[in-house]
């Protein structure tokens, strides 16, 4: 619950206490009862802009202690139906749980934008029919269909899809559509129980991975320049279990269906070190994407550089390899989406069913080709995916945002300059990670309004985790006030004094001083 | 890196978004783009254009504190000040001397100006037009010699504003 207060043209001012997940239209409710206007004559305004009924106050960003400015509009007619959001004709029900959202969210990604406009793409959506066989031929969404009329109505009618994708073509729409999915990336923080979760996670997750990452730096040398078949990863000791303090950590899976050492690198067409894990015993966690990173990591990513030595990075290369089981379609999604869509009930609902039913999960793969492929080529991960207690492991939301977590942490590391080069984009990689979530990219598929069906390959965007640019900076020898001496200035020109606390931004925001700002300004 | 513009906005916003000030809400067009903001006025009270809500956006340069931005009202408003497109014709946002010598120099622009002291005196321009240097003649012109049926057209505008929201 945070305050919020109100200035309003008629009662003056008063303050209410609500929470950050209710729509405008509750809150205008609230307002009606301690107010004098009646809920549909209210206009809320807020940063320059009329509040809408639909959106929640968290996705506009309204903070504890911010201030709306309320006046009386003129009794509004019965709206037409949400004309003004979405200029679809045949207004596409806003009642199918999670799914305009992901659309939405979809389209944020630049990368999605330039799979919309290739040519092959395009030509797809240029004939919805072809689209709709690819859907009905995969049992599984067939199966989801029939349980969602909606959605099969969605795409039963041609028309409908190509209204759709040409909502998504234009670039108008999709700015307007993008500029919520900011705001909705801001929703996890905002959320009050959101943020407790991300503190919980950090001092769950990320102290315990920084503290591991600091061991691990440390007794790393900078043999990974080596491109060798050979582990060339000094450190034998055992890495801290992140995972040990989470809650929900199913531990027991990783070893009962991993064999330890990855042995992958045969499926993968570059020399894909993966670098055999000697802590697997100790981090079932880690060996396990490990595992999967060389598998699929190294197939799907044609990673120019051998994964290297830090079973830290390689973790999460290999998260980004689950990216590579390809065709899961939430690759390139950020954190907060994903831990939005993680959210969804309907996605829980779904990851469940999936998690009881392992091959529902099995056949949906079998059905694609690529995917189907993918498994041929490495039974390890059959396994894993035919194991139900693994896909339990990734239908718990917690263990999910866990993970969401530990990637930030690592690209907060990267960022520092811990692992290598600025540029290296191993923190991509983690993200591209979730691609792979077994149920979860199958869902994908359906709620992101068949995330474009047969879209493919867009979770092997995740194979980007294989990269992990091995120069370990120089930079990491300056001392942050060396390196940010321009950034601390401006900083001070601008009126934050405070040295301390403008290195302590800088640093955190790896010399960002637009975000140092933000950070500060909080 | 951006410019000083960026980071002198941002840190308005920030400000705005925790401290807002009577009389106006602002935020950004634009998400990321610090330099068009979109601003609602609330007609001031005891004016004609009291009970409206007026819609305008800032557009600030790269040159910003050195160069004014500009401001321009999205809803149609009637005021001697105004241009009849919307554009704010209003000493604090002119650079340099006036070379009609209406304006003292020390009205115009400066670059102590922040989003906040330019929407303040927007706000009191509504309440006391300056009919010295009209923007829109007509309106001025009404103003000086019919009271009355300018407050009516004000206040019929006022009324619009809402239905526009």
């Amino acid at each position: 619950m945070v305050n919020i207060h109100i200035k309003s043209s008629t009662d003056n001012k008063f303050t209410v206490d609500v929470d950050l997940s209710i729509t405008v239209a509750d809150f205008k409710n609230v307002l009606a009862e301690r107010g004098t206007i009646p809920a549909d004559q209210q206009r809320i305004i807020y940063s320059g802009r009329i509040l809408k009924d639909h959106q929640t106050l968290a996705e506009l960003n309204i903070q504890e202690g911010h201030t709306v400015h309320l006046v009386r509009g003129s009794a509004p007619p019965p709206p037409p139906p949400s004309s003004e959001q979405v200029p679809n004709p045949t207004n596409m029900p806003q009642g199918i749980p999670g799914m305009p959202n992901n659309v939405q969210q979809m389209m944020n990604d630049p990368m999605m934008q330039n799979i919309l406009n290739s040519p092959m793409v395009q030509n797809m959506f240029d004939n919805p029919e072809l689209l709709r066989g690819m859907i009905m031929n995969n049992p599984e969404m067939r199966a989801v269909l029939e349980q969602n009329p909606e959605m099969a109505h969605v795409f039963n009618d041609p028309r409908v899809l190509r209204q759709t994708f040409d909502m998504m073509r234009n670039p108008e729409l999709m700015r307007e559509m993008m500029r919520n999915a900011d705001r909705a990336m801001l929703n996890v923080e905002n959320h009050p129980e959101g943020f407790n979760l991300l503190r919980r996670m950090y001092t769950n997750v990320q102290e315990p991975l920084m503290n591991a990452a600091n061991q691990s730096s440390m007794n790393q040398t900078n043999s990974n320049t080596i491109p060798s078949n050979s582990d060339p990863n000094p450190n034998s000791s055992p890495l801290p279990n992140p995972w040990s303090s989470t809650p929900a950590s199913n531990t027991g899976t990783g070893n009962t269906t991993l064999p330890q050492s990855s042995s992958s690198s045969s499926t993968s067409p570059q020399p894909s070190t993966t670098t055999p894990n000697p802590n697997a015993a100790a981090n079932p966690f880690a060996s396990m994407f490990a595992n999967m990173g060389g598998n699929s990591g190294g197939a799907s990513s044609n990673s120019p550089n051998p994964n290297t030595s830090n079973p830290l990075n390689n973790m999460f290369a290999g998260m980004g390899g689950m990216g590579g089981m390809g065709d899961m379609g939430m690759g390139g999604m950020n954190a907060a989406q994903i831990s939005e869509y993680l959210n969804n009930p309907m996605i829980q609902t779904y990851m469940q069913q999936m998690a009881s039913n392992p091959q529902m999960l099995q056949q949906m793969i079998e059905s694609n080709p690529q995917t189907r492929r993918l498994l041929e080529a490495n039974p390890q991960m059959r396994d894993m995916i035919s194991n139900p207690e693994f896909l339990n492991m990734f239908s718990n939301p917690q263990n999910i945002q866990a993970m969401l977590q530990m990637q930030q942490a690592m690209g907060t590391l990267q960022n520092n300059g811990m692992f290598g080069g600025n540029n290296s984009p191993s923190g991509m990689g983690g993200f591209g990670g979730f691609g792979g979530m077994g149920g979860m990219g199958g869902f994908g598929n359906m709620a992101g309004m068949g995330n474009m069906g047969g879209m493919g390959g867009m979770g092997g965007f995740g194979g980007m985790g294989g990269f992990s640019n091995p120069q370990s900076g120089q930079q990491s020898q300056e001392t942050p006030e060396q390196r940010y001496q321009i950034q601390l200035t401006q900083l001070e020109e601008l009126g934050f004094l405070d040295r301390q606390a403008n290195i302590v931004a800088l640093t955190a925001t790896n010399g960002n001083i637009n975000d140092a700002i933000d950070r500060l300004l909080r | 890196m951006s410019g000083a513009a960026t980071l002198l906005l941002k840190k308005q916003l920030a400000e705005l978004n925790k401290h807002p000030v009577e009389g106006f809400s602002a935020g950004l067009s634009d998400d990321g783009n610090f330099f068009e903001w979109q601003i609602m006025i609330v007609g001031p009270p005891e004016t004609p254009y009291e009970g409206g809500i007026f819609n305008a956006t800032l557009s600030f340069t790269a040159e910003y504190p050195v160069k004014p931005p500009k401001m321009k009202f999205t809803t149609e408003i009637w005021h001697p000040n105004v241009y009849k497109d919307g554009v704010v014709c209003i000493s604090i946002l002119h650079e340099g001397e006036d070379i009609y010598g209406y304006e003292k120099s020390n009205e115009r622009w400066s670059p102590v100006h922040t989003v906040e002291s330019i929407l303040v005196s927007v706000i009191s321009m509504l309440s006391s037009p300056n009919d010295e240097s009209p923007a829109n003649i007509d309106a001025s012109n009404e103003w000086r010699k019919d009271r009355e049926a300018f407050n009516k057209r004000v206040k019929r505008l006022a009324r619009k504003s809402l239905d526009c929201l």
